[in-house]
């Protein structure tokens, strides 16, 4: 049974945590919103390139005519990475850099056709309405430091979270789940239906708002594996000199799928790049069902030989980044689950307008009387 | 007020807590079911994810 402190010590907790992450969540949560349907909104608007019209037994070019077509394309910038359209359609995407760790606006992504080697006409990503809410949601234009700090608020979220539902307890007592009184006040209303809603969503709010918070270290994720596991497997490379030329990347994609034939190729990661080293390509694999197609496992080919030199499962924080991916998009289930997790999200900013409004409504009240009405599950009203 | 007579510790627990804990689990299987295959499996997320959506509904909107 929870003492009247420690239940004051909750409802502080939850108010403070509240109040200081609530605007940014709401933010989150209505940025997020066209986010979930960010590839169908793509789609729509033509930001996706498309295939040439050619028989389907079109055979592929080599990827090395790829890269001699990207580098033609873009004179006086260098491959950084490779990868393959996500829906199966015949088309190789090229990442190009002013130098090889060039981001940014050094920076570009390129598409191909896989069979003609032919650019594609495509949308720049870093573009438009639906660019700006995306850096809105991530770091809000600043850089690394706005996402840790939203994955901050993603920390307060949580902790407000779990505050919530330890006060849940003694306001619900003498109710039964679900309670919704209409009649009686404004307030009561919305204080029901805060913890009605809250409660029903608290699993998909915990493991959204966690996942996001995760997703806000990627970039020191990364980083740890860069100098981790990436620079063990490249050790006794590390003062060979760097090569004037890189050997076939067609090569490289076939070493590595013969390595792993039960895998899928991702992304390659360029020589010279933070992915891979000064002398190797690094083909990162990915599985096939749903759960191991977010587990990556890289393969370093010797871009002067060609041949395999290491390939390993990644670390445990890498797979936790992975994994927390897929449960903050909402993006592996099908247009159903998307538009549950729309639902889930409308429902999360309900919760968070009506504690706001719960809060900015609570005038003359003071904390005791609050905590009273927290306990006797506001049989009483407030501020009478 | 004194004239009911006072509810042991876990059975009051329970029957503030009880729902939500289920609720909850039904969700998780729901977000971990399509992580981990495809078609049957989506259904399944469909129907965990699915529950407290339906449920909110119902209690916002019902009549009492």
């Amino acid at each position: 049974m929870l003492t009247q402190k420690t239940i004051k010590g909750w409802y502080l907790v939850h108010k403070w945590t509240s109040l200081v992450c609530t605007v940014f969540l709401l933010m989150l949560c209505i940025t997020g919103l066209p986010l979930i349907f960010h590839e169908e909104i793509d789609d729509l608007i033509g930001a996706h390139p498309v295939a040439i019209n050619l028989p389907a037994d079109t055979p592929l070019t080599s990827l090395d005519n790829i890269v001699k077509s990207a580098l033609a394309a873009r004179p006086g910038f260098v491959p950084q990475f490779m990868s393959f359209d996500d829906h199966g359609e015949p088309i190789v995407y090229m990442g190009m850099g002013l130098t090889p760790t060039s981001q940014g606006t050094d920076a570009h992504f390129d598409a191909f056709d896989a069979r003609t080697a032919e650019p594609l006409a495509m949308h720049p990503f870093n573009e438009g309405v639906m660019y700006f809410i995306f850096k809105l949601h991530v770091d809000m234009f600043a850089g690394l430091p706005g996402e840790l700090f939203l994955g901050f608020m993603g920390l307060l979220f949580v902790i407000a979270i779990v505050s919530g539902v330890v006060i849940y307890g003694p306001f619900m007592r003498k109710l039964d789940f679900g309670t919704v009184r209409k009649t009686k006040s404004t307030r009561i209303k919305w204080l029901d239906l805060h913890n009605m809603l809250g409660v029903i969503i608290l699993a998909w709010t915990i493991v959204v708002g966690f996942t996001g918070v995760i997703n806000t270290l990627a970039i020191p994720i990364l980083q740890l594996w860069q100098y981790d596991q990436l620079a063990e497997m490249v050790a006794p490379y590390k003062d060979k000199p760097a090569l004037s030329s890189f050997s076939s990347i067609q090569v490289a994609h076939d070493v590595a799928l013969k390595a792993a034939p039960e895998m899928k190729i991702s992304f390659i990661a360029f020589p010279e790049t933070a992915f891979s080293s000064k002398h190797h390509y690094a083909v990162f694999m990915e599985g096939a069902t749903p759960l191991t197609s977010k587990l990556l496992k890289p393969a370093l080919i010797d871009a002067e030989t060609g041949s395999l030199t290491d390939m390993r499962s990644m670390p445990w924080y890498t797979t936790a980044l992975f994994i927390s991916q897929p449960l903050h998009f909402g993006d592996y289930g099908g247009m159903p689950m998307k538009i549950l997790w729309a639902v889930l999200d409308i429902a999360t900013i309900f919760v968070l307008g009506s504690g706001l409004y719960l809060w900015l409504g609570r005038r003359r009240s003071s904390l005791p009387a609050r905590l009273a009405e927290l306990q006797s599950g506001a049989a009483e009203p407030v501020s009478a | 007020m004194q004239t009911k007579p006072k509810k042991s510790v876990p059975s009051r627990f329970w029957h503030v807590f009880a729902a939500p804990l289920v609720i909850g689990l039904v969700s998780i299987a729901g977000l971990l079911s399509a992580l981990i295959g495809d078609h049957i499996f989506d259904v399944a997320s469909w129907i965990g994810l699915g529950a407290p959506s339906i449920l909110i509904c119902w209690y916002a909107f019902r009549r009492r």
